[in-house]
C-alpha cells in the first residue's frame, strides 16, 4: 500500500514536469500569440486589448494554472488553423489510433508468449536456430520499411489487401478492423521479436530449476512442463517489457500511420506541425506522453501485485 | 623501411590473433562493418553518378549493369543516392552517439561517483527524460525549430543522453568501491584523475556495446524522422527520406524503394552481430 502511495505521487510529479515542459515549449516559446493572431499590422493599443482579453499579461504560473484547469476540463485550446475546439478535432483520429493500438497488441501477445516458450524449447535444434536468426533480421528492419514490405508483397505483389484504402469505423466496423490489419501487424513484428529474445532467455534460465525436475518426475508432459509450470515463472521478468510495450503501442505510432495512410493522431501530429498549429500539437503530444507515463507506472504496481517477493525499494 | 615493413608485419599479425578470437556472428559483423565503412568512405570522393542530376531519358528504369538499382522519377541513379544517403545516415547516427555517449558519461560518471542527494536529484530527471519517449523529445526540438541535419543531430542526440547516463552511472557504482579505486584514492590522486584514467577504462567495455546499440536505434529514429519529411531537408537524402519518396512509386519501381531499404537493414544488422557477439 505503502508503494503504491508512493509511485502514484512519483507519477503524479513526472506529469506535472512534462506538463509544465510542454506548457513552456509550446505557449511560451512560439511567440506572442496576440500579434500572430492579429498580424503585424495592429496598433499597439489592440495588441494590448487583445492580451489583456486572452490573459496574456498574467504571469507564467497563473498561465499554466489556467492551461492545466482547461486540460483537465477537456477544453485543449482551439487550433489555430482550423479554428475549431481541438478536442472536437481529435475525436476520430484517437479512434483509429486507439484501436491500431489494441489490435496490434493482441496479435503481438497471442504470437510473442508461444512463441518465445517454443524457441526456447528447441533452442538446439533446427526450428530454434532459424527463429533465432530470424527474430534477429526482423529486429533490423526498420518499422516503416516493414510496413512498405509488407504493402509490397502482400498488397501489390499477392493482391491480398489494398494498400492504402480506409474505411471509416461508421460505415462498416469490421472494414474497418481489416483495413488497420496490415498496419499492426507492421507495429507488432519487431516487439514480436525483441519478446521473443527475452522470453527465450528468461525461460531457458528457468529450465534448470528445482521445479521443473519435481514436475517432470511427477509424470507431467514437457508441454505441460513449458507452458505452464516455466511461463508462469518466465514471464515475470518480462512483464515490464510488456509494460513499456503496451505503453508503446498506445502512444500510436506516428511513422506506421503515415505508411499506411491512416487518418490516426500521429498523422495529424505531423501535418500539424507542418502547419505550426501548435495546440494540436501540444494536445497530441501530451496525450502521447501521459499514456507512456501512466502505463509504465501501472505496469510497475501490477509487478508488486503478481510477484510479491519483490521487496519495495 | 624494415621498420615499417616489421610494423605492418606484426599489426597483421596481431589483426589476425583479434579475428580469431571473435565469435563466428562478430566475425560476420564486422565483415559487413567494414564494407560498409569503406562505401562511405568511397562515397566522399567517387559516385557512379551525381545523385542529384536529372535524366529525362532515364526515368524509372529497373536495376541494369549500367544503373545498378535503376533509376528513380526524375531519371537518378539510384545506386549513387543510396550511397550518398548511406554516408548521410552514417554521419548523422555518428553525431547522434558521439553526443548521447559523451555527456551521457560526463553525467553518469559524476553522479555516479558523487552519489547522495545530487545523485538522487539527477537520476529523478533522468527518469522523467527516459520515461518520454525519444521519438516525442525529437519531434518537440524539431516543431519548434525546425527542420534540418544538425538540428537532428542535436535534438536526437539530447534524447539519447539519458539512457548513456544510466548506463555509466550503474557501472561506476559498482566500481567506485573497488579496492583499486580505494588505494587511489589513499595515495592522494585527484578525483578527477580518478574517474578518467581508473575507472573510466573499466566502464569502456560495456559503454562500447552499449554504443552499437545506441548506433542501431540511432539510425532508426533518424530514419523515422527523415521518412516523415521533418529530419534532412532536401536536396540531401538520407535513406530514411529515400524510402518515403520511393513509396508512392512501389507499382512501378520497386527497385527504387528495396534499395535504400535492405541497406539499411544490412547496416543495422552489422552492429547488432558485433554488439551480440561482445555481450556472450
Amino acid at each position: 500500500m505503502k508503494y503504491f502511495i508512493k509511485k502514484t505521487v512519483s507519477m503524479i510529479i513526472t506529469l506535472l514536469i512534462v506538463s509544465f515542459l510542454m506548457f513552456l515549449v509550446f505557449e511560451i516559446i512560439p511567440g506572442d500569440a496576440a500579434v500572430s493572431k492579429l498580424g503585424t499590422e495592429a496598433t499597439p493599443e489592440q495588441v494590448e486589448r487583445y492580451r489583456e482579453s486572452m490573459g496574456l499579461n498574467d504571469p507564467v504560473p497563473v498561465r499554466y494554472a489556467r492551461w492545466l484547469a482547461g486540460y483537465l476540463h477537456g477544453d485543449f485550446g482551439t487550433s489555430t488553423k482550423y479554428e475549431r475546439p481541438v478536442a472536437g478535432l481529435l475525436s476520430d483520429k484517437l479512434t483509429v489510433t486507439l484501436f491500431l493500438a489494441v489490435e496490434s497488441f493482441f496479435f503481438f501477445f497471442f504470437i510473442s508468449i508461444p512463441l518465445g516458450v517454443l524457441v526456447a524449447k528447441y533452442s538446439g535444434k533446427a526450428f530454434g536456430r532459424i527463429s533465432h536468426l530470424l527474430m534477429q533480421i526482423i529486429m533490423a528492419i526498420t518499422s516503416f520499411f516493414t510496413g512498405i514490405l509488407l504493402v509490397f508483397i502482400f498488397g501489390i505483389t499477392l493482391k491480398m489487401f489494398t494498400p492504402y484504402r480506409f474505411v471509416a469505423p461508421g460505415d462498416s466496423f469490421l472494414g474497418f478492423l481489416g483495413c488497420l490489419f496490415p498496419a499492426a501487424v507492421a507495429i507488432a513484428l519487431p516487439k514480436i521479436a525483441t519478446v521473443v529474445r527475452f522470453l527465450k532467455q528468461s525461460v531457458t534460465s528457468e529450465e534448470r530449476q528445482d521445479y521443473v525436475r519435481t514436475a517432470y518426475s511427477k509424470g507431467a508432459s514437457s508441454n505441460r512442463v513449458y507452458f505452464l509450470h516455466i511461463l508462469k515463472n518466465a514471464m515475470i521478468p518480462v512483464t515490464t517489457i510488456l509494460g513499456m510495450i503496451l505503453a508503446e503501442v498506445m502512444a500510436g505510432s506516428i511513422v506506421i500511420e503515415q505508411v499506411f495512410n491512416l487518418p490516426g493522431l500521429g498523422r495529424f501530429l505531423v501535418s500539424s506541425i507542418g502547419s505550426r498549429d501548435f495546440p494540436v500539437v501540444s494536445a497530441i503530444m501530451l496525450y502521447m506522453a501521459a499514456v507512456v507515463i501512466i502505463i509504465n507506472n501501472l505496469v510497475d504496481i501490477l509487478y508488486h501485485v503478481v510477484d510479491p517477493r519483490i521487496q519495495n525499494d | 623501411m624494415k621498420k615499417i615493413k616489421r610494423f605492418i608485419v606484426t599489426r597483421a599479425k596481431g589483426f589476425k590473433e583479434w579475428f580469431k578470437q571473435r565469435t563466428v556472428t562478430e566475425r560476420i559483423g564486422f565483415c559487413i562493418l567494414f564494407l560498409i565503412m569503406l562505401m562511405v568512405l568511397i562515397s566522399f570522393f567517387y559516385l557512379p553518378y551525381d545523385p542529384t542530376k536529372m535524366d529525362g531519358t532515364a526515368k524509372l528504369k529497373g536495376p541494369s549493369p549500367s544503373h545498378l538499382f535503376g533509376t528513380d522519377n526524375f531519371g537518378r541513379d539510384v545506386f549513387s543516392r543510396v550511397m550518398s544517403g548511406l554516408q548521410d545516415t552514417v554521419i548523422i547516427a555518428l553525431g547522434i552517439v558521439a553526443i548521447g555517449a559523451f555527456f551521457g558519461s560526463v553525467i553518469g560518471s559524476v553522479t555516479g561517483y558523487i552519489g547522495g542527494l545530487f545523485d538522487e536529484a539527477v537520476m529523478r530527471i533522468n527518469d522523467a527524460m527516459t520515461a518520454f519517449p525519444s521519438m516525442l523529445l525529437a519531434l518537440v526540438v524539431i516543431s519548434v525549430w525546425g527542420a534540418g541535419k544538425y538540428k537532428v543531430i542535436i535534438a536526437l542526440g539530447i534524447a539519447f543522453i539519458p539512457s548513456f547516463v544510466r548506463i555509466v552511472r550503474g557501472e561506476m557504482l559498482k566500481l567506485k568501491d573497488a579496492d583499486y579505486v580505494d588505494s587511489a584514492r589513499l595515495m592522494g590522486v585527484p578525483t578527477f584523475r580518478i574517474i578518467y584514467r581508473h575507472i573510466f577504462p573499466n566502464i569502456m567495455p560495456t559503454l562500447l556495446s552499449a554504443i552499437a546499440v545506441g548506433f542501431n536505434n540511432a539510425v532508426l529514429a533518424e530514419s523515422g524522422l527523415s521518412y516523415l519529411n521533418i529530419g534532412v531537408t532536401p536536396p540531401e537524402a538520407s535513406l530514411g527520406s529515400m524510402l518515403s519518396d520511393a513509396q508512392g512509386y512501389l507499382l512501378n519501381a520497386p527497385w527504387y524503394a528495396l534499395a535504400p531499404g535492405f541497406v539499411m537493414i544490412i547496416l543495422i544488422l552489422g552492429f547488432s552481430f558485433v554488439s551480440e557477439g561482445r555481450t556472450k
